[in-house]
């Protein structure tokens, strides 16, 4: 039990609980560290992922638009090419002009324009002849061209070709437009121009709309054209966070943030950078082919990165759980650590108690030892030199009887320092003479005892029995066998005027406990000595023989096999019974079985 | 001093011992009755006049007590404590007689008011010349209240 005790302290030495902590803590930095990584690795990678696909979404957006803006305008010149050279068109308009007021031409040509108008949604159309002068307009009653037009009809009416009037502010309605011009030849191999047609589109209609149209629910995405005018950018849309824009923003080209003005001087691509209003944006730029148009595809950066963002809070919070994860079951690792050095310091502190008071018992013990040893050692000498001074006087004076008991005093005086000093070096041997320990039974203890005291039991007629022989002891065998001599002998020595003198020797289980017992019925203990009994030199009759070791070391022995030893008498008269117990020789025993 | 014979209670377990006394006391011619106990128990039963001590004419009060310190049953220590706790008893003086020069042991007796300490000396000339002082001073000297 002690020994395992002691293995177990010192598996935690206090020194080593510092170097715990130091190792704990360690590993909690460790392991905060490598989560701290983690989450800072997967945000980054999860950060370029989503900007890379909303990057391709942004420019899959800019492609679409582009391909239905080059779409659009294809189909305007498609629109314009099947007039362009158009016989029965060109024979019908020469009709209307040389008799505009016959109604079969004009009402021909009306209805031919009409359709126009509204299967393709061209906002006015305008017949002019060759001299720039109004024929015919849908819706009737146009009376002037707007001067955009105006300046462009010589270099249409001298060329074969249809021309783009890109967007333009008509300076009547101050509306934008943007309007196709024909150039109507005379037909069948002559250059010679009747005159041209105007068609005039109004980009409300379609063109800002479908600018305007985002295919994902986005609350800041748009896209937008420019075009490059000069050193400077001009907006043609209108615009989702700004109004009356069309035309009217215009921005310098060497704003390299801005992405319409990139777009403007034909860039194409991914771009970051701050747009119209100053906010920053990722913009996806594209050149319409064919055209002085360019195409911004652009989104707030922070609608990019408000998904990123909101992952952003959840790895950290995922983080936070984790190190706080990390942190408890480090720190309830250090707890218990604390709690178990604390436990062994507690369970240390104590054993050292423990030792420390057996140590002060030790003490007394030995310094009652030598107090009593020198006091009993002392007396026989002063009754030596004392009756030799007597001797010696009573030598002188004759006196013969004197002389016998002086002699008497001195003898017995001799006797007892002998017996002191024999049963002294006795009890000085128990414990500190080494002997292979031996498996006896009760029985074979008490036989050997009674060697020595046989002859004693016989002559007072005792009758001793022994109660459970086969209990079985493991311990030094003569000691053991002393142990019992010594109490048997203590029994008989007072059994007073017992008629029918007992000695009975057992053993009784009180719980896990094996106690032995040797009983009399003779003349029994007061209770008032039952302690001083055990004492060294201790003898409750003066007048009885021995000297007073014999239940001293009786109880060395005990306490040599960890037991303890105790006296239980009703008092004087009812007999004594002492029990004592050997754990250390029981032990064994069960250890070896 | 009427002459009348002081008793003298000699508490000893040391038979020899008892005898020294004895033949001191005899030797000094002194009007004095010598009784002697064996062990503590005995002495408390004199004191108290118990048990075989209980007849007053047989145990006089002793005038004075001859106490030795280690002692059968009960201790001199705890004879002397009892004997000085005692206001019927505590007046009479108690002297220690033992052969122990324990530091420990003189502190205690003083300290539960013995008279006296004297320790028996091994040299038979001195053990003498003791027992002699002794009788001078307690017996001869020493007054007492009647």
């Amino acid at each position: 039990m002690n020994s395992l005790l002691h293995d177990e302290a010192q598996e935690t030495q206090p020194g080593t609980v510092h170097v715990t902590s130091y190792a704990l803590l360690l590993i909690f930095v460790l392991l905060a560290a490598g989560i701290i990584t983690l989450s800072y690795l997967y945000y980054q990678s999860f950060k370029a992922n989503y900007r890379r696909e909303y990057e391709k979404q942004l420019s899959a957006i800019a492609e679409l638009k582009v391909g239905e803006l080059t779409q659009w305008r294809t189909e305007r010149w498609g629109d314009a090419a099947i007039l362009l050279n158009n016989a029965a068109f060109s024979s019908l308009v020469r009709r209307y002009f040389e008799n505009p007021e016959a109604p079969e031409a004009s009402e021909q040509l009306r209805e031919w324009l009409g359709k126009y108008q509204t299967a393709f949604q061209y906002d006015q159309i305008v017949l002019l002849d060759a001299r720039g002068i109004l024929r015919m307009t849908i819706p009737a009653n146009l009376t002037n061209l707007t001067s955009v037009i105006s300046r462009r009809l010589p270099e249409v009416l001298q060329s074969d070709q249809v021309t783009f009037q890109d967007f333009y502010r008509d300076e009547t309605d101050h509306g934008v437009y943007l309007a196709i011009l024909i150039p109507i030849l005379q037909g069948l191999g002559s250059n010679r121009l009747l005159g041209a047609l105007v068609f005039r589109i109004n980009p409300e209609t379609y063109l800002y709309p479908f600018i305007k149209r985002w295919p994902t629910p986005s609350l800041t995405a748009e896209t937008l054209l420019v075009r490059r005018d000069g050193n400077e950018a001009v907006f043609l849309n209108e615009l989702r966070f700004a109004t009356n824009t069309a035309l009217n923003l215009r921005m310098p080209l060497d704003r390299v943030t801005l992405p319409g003005a990139q777009a403007a001087l034909g860039r194409e691509g991914i771009m970051e950078g701050v747009d119209y209003r100053g906010v920053p944006v990722v913009a996806a730029l594209r050149t319409i082919p064919d055209s002085p148009w360019s195409l911004v595809a652009r989104v707030n950066t922070t609608e990019v990165y408000a998904a990123v963002q909101e992952r952003r809070w959840l790895v950290i919070g995922i983080m936070t759980v984790l190190l706080f994860s990390a942190g408890a079951c480090v720190g309830l690792i250090w707890r218990q650590q604390r709690v178990r050095f604390y436990r062994e310091r507690a369970k240390l502190s104590t054993e050292l108690a423990q030792s420390a008071k057996e140590l002060q018992e030790k003490n007394a013990e030995l310094e009652r030892f030598l107090y009593t040893a020198s006091h009993d050692l002392k007396s026989p000498v002063v009754t030596v030199r004392t009756f030799l001074g007597y001797l010696g006087k009573d030598i002188a004076s004759g006196d013969t009887g004197r002389i016998e008991k002086d002699i008497q005093f001195i003898r017995s005086a001799t006797d007892t320092m002998a017996r002191l000093l024999d049963d002294l070096l006795d009890i000085s041997r128990v414990g500190r003479v080494i002997v292979l320990p031996v498996r006896v039974t009760l029985q074979g203890l008490v036989d050997d005892a009674l060697g020595a005291v046989a002859g004693r039991l016989a002559s007072q007629g005792v009758a001793l029995t022994v109660n459970d022989p086969e209990v079985i002891v493991f311990g030094d065998r003569v000691r053991l066998a002393e142990l019992f001599q010594n109490l048997i002998d203590n029994a008989v020595k007072f059994m007073e005027d017992q008629k029918e003198p007992r000695i009975e020797i057992g053993v009784e289980r009180r719980g896990a406990e094996t106690v032995f017992f040797v009983r009399d019925n003779g003349g029994g203990i007061d209770p008032r000595y039952h302690e001083k009994v055990f004492g060294l030199f201790e003898k409750l009759d003066p007048r009885a023989e021995g000297s007073g070791m014999g239940l001293a070391l009786v109880k060395r022995i005990v306490e040599l096999y960890d037991g303890r030893i105790w006296v239980e008498s009703k008092g004087l008269g009812q007999g004594a019974c002492f029990y004592f117990t050997l754990p250390a020789a029981i032990e064994s025993i069960n250890k070896g079985a | 001093m009427k002459g009348e014979p002081i008793v003298i209670l000699l508490v000893e377990d040391d038979e020899a011992h008892a005898e020294i006394a004895r033949r001191n006391f005899a030797a000094s011619h002194l009007a004095n009755r010598l009784i002697h106990v064996a062990d503590g128990q005995a002495a408390l039963d004199y004191l108290y006049r118990r048990n075989e001590f209980s007849n007053p004419e047989a145990s006089p009060r002793p005038g004075i007590v001859l106490l030795d310190l280690r002692l059968p049953k009960v201790d001199g220590l705890e004879v002397l404590k009892l004997i000085k706790g005692d206001p019927a008893l505590g007046s009479i003086p108690v002297v220690i007689l033992t052969t122990s020069k324990a530091e420990a042991d003189m502190v205690k007796a003083y300290d539960n008011h013995a008279n006296s300490y004297l320790v028996k000396p091994v040299d038979f000339a001195q053990f003498t010349e003791l027992m002699e002082t002794f009788g001078y001073y307690w017996l001869a000297w020493n007054q007492y209240p009647h």
